[in-house]
């Protein structure tokens, strides 16, 4: 084919497709991100203005608010291109499937994550955080939320065709060290002592995630063609 | 005339049923050939097949004389395969299904814009493809022929939910492209008019 592109190319312009696709379609970005804002709303208005309270319950608050927000978002990271036949095309491209699936994790990521980001940070506010912690959140998070846009892929994979529960049901028992090591780091945060080990920790995870969780979940999708 | 694809016994299996069994064909270079049989006789399956996307397979498919596993990279960068599902996005508008199409290929402009004048639909280029007609989405996936170079196109029902004068479009298209040197391997319920050799699966319509 005279006109092909090199891998490099294909992979900015699935980026780009997939973020044409959701800018088109407002709900892949705006489902979990008002879920997360009404729901950290809720918890000053049930536990009451107690700023102590809310400070110190605030990283548990973010960080399961965050995860359940995530998991709204799992569906739509491949079941419209299994549907339509576009994940067809990466099997027969004669690229490494495992980066194109990466590439869709990321493009996911950015219209689901990076906003889940921004309004965590915001929801600080509401919830008395002090401004030392924030840092501790924000990267916390960056990381984290990085690695459960890859373990949903993972289940978005395994229950393409299937109901959203069921990914829901596979993705959660895995994110409880994601969640433990995030709202370790920002409650380390707020007793003022080094966090830098959770987020250690954080990192490894996702450095492992990014190849391993791909790579399974091309076999998770490949187990739909058999 | 070189071969360009060539099965040796293939033998092709669903939940352990055979669906296709002892297929043997050549797909010459700059030729078509077309696969006939009713619904469930094994055509998407055997396209399928050839692709390496049905894991029940056994038997021998050569790529220029090569055993297929051995060249795969070579075969699949060389091949192009529009299935049922057309992997045309719903929320994208004509030109940017065209931009974007599901392989990697980067197209000018003006080649996407001829593309879509030979098929018709130049004029709807910003037209959001969720209000378009069955057909119009077709033309799409016709539109994408053009836009690359390939040397085999396997193509699973594409007279299918054309009128007549799609159905000229596309065998002009196909004409235009054996020109180029590449071939075609398409199927269909019944024979069309195409210039090709015909393969039968199972029942045929006719």
């Amino acid at each position: 084919m005279n006109n092909r592109s090199n891998l490099t190319q294909w992979m900015l312009l699935i980026l780009k497709k997939d973020l044409l696709l959701s800018y088109r379609r407002a709900a892949t970005y705006m489902t979990p991100l008002i879920f997360f804002l009404i729901v950290v709303t809720l918890f000053p208005l049930a536990l009451g203005p107690d700023k102590s309270l809310l400070s110190t319950l605030s990283p548990a608050i973010i960080w399961v608010t965050a995860l359940l927000a995530s998991l709204l978002a799992v569906e739509s990271i491949f079941q419209e291109d299994y549907r339509d036949g576009t994940l067809d095309y990466f099997f027969i491209s004669g690229e490494p499937i495992f980066i194109l699936i990466f590439i869709k994790v990321l493009g996911h990521w950015m219209v689901t994550g990076v906003p889940l980001l921004i309004a965590a940070l915001l929801s600080s506010l509401i919830l008395f955080m002090s401004k030392d912690i924030i840092i501790s959140l924000f990267i916390s998070l960056f990381l984290g939320s990085f690695s459960l846009s890859l373990l949903g892929a993972l289940g978005g994979a395994l229950s393409l065709g299937r109901s959203a529960i069921l990914s829901a049901i596979i993705v959660l028992p895995l994110s409880v060290p994601i969640l433990l090591l995030g709202s370790a780091t920002v409650f380390s945060a707020i007793n003022y002592s080094d966090y830098s080990v959770y987020l250690f920790y954080m990192g490894a995870i996702l450095s492992l995630a990014i190849p391993g969780l791909s790579l399974a979940t091309v076999e998770a999708i490949k187990l739909n063609y058999e | 005339m070189s071969e360009l694809l060539k099965t040796k016994n293939l033998t092709c299996k669903r939940s352990e049923k055979i669906i296709i069994n002892n297929l043997n064909f050549a797909i010459p270079q700059g030729k078509n050939v077309e696969v006939i049989g009713s619904n469930g006789s094994g055509k998407t399956t055997l396209l399928r097949a050839l692709l390496g996307l049905v894991p029940e397979t056994e038997g021998e498919i050569l790529w220029h004389g090569k055993n297929i596993k051995q060249v795969e990279n070579n075969f699949y960068k060389s091949c192009f395969y529009q299935g049922h599902k057309l992997g045309i996005k719903k929320s994208l508008t004509v030109l940017e299904n065209l931009k974007h199409p599901n392989f990697p290929l980067i197209s000018k402009k003006e080649k996407l814009y001829s593309a879509a004048k030979k098929v018709g639909i130049s004029d709807l280029m910003h037209r959001v493809s969720s209000n378009l007609s069955v057909g119009q989405i077709k033309r799409i996936a016709l539109a994408r022929l053009l836009i690359c170079d390939f040397d085999l196109y396997l193509i699973d029902e594409p007279f299918t939910a054309l009128d007549n004068e799609g159905t000229d479009l596309i065998q002009s298209i196909i004409a235009e492209l054996n020109n180029r040197g590449s071939s075609f391997l398409v199927t269909g319920h019944r024979e069309s008019e195409l210039i090709s050799d015909k393969i039968y699966l199972g029942d045929t319509d006719e």
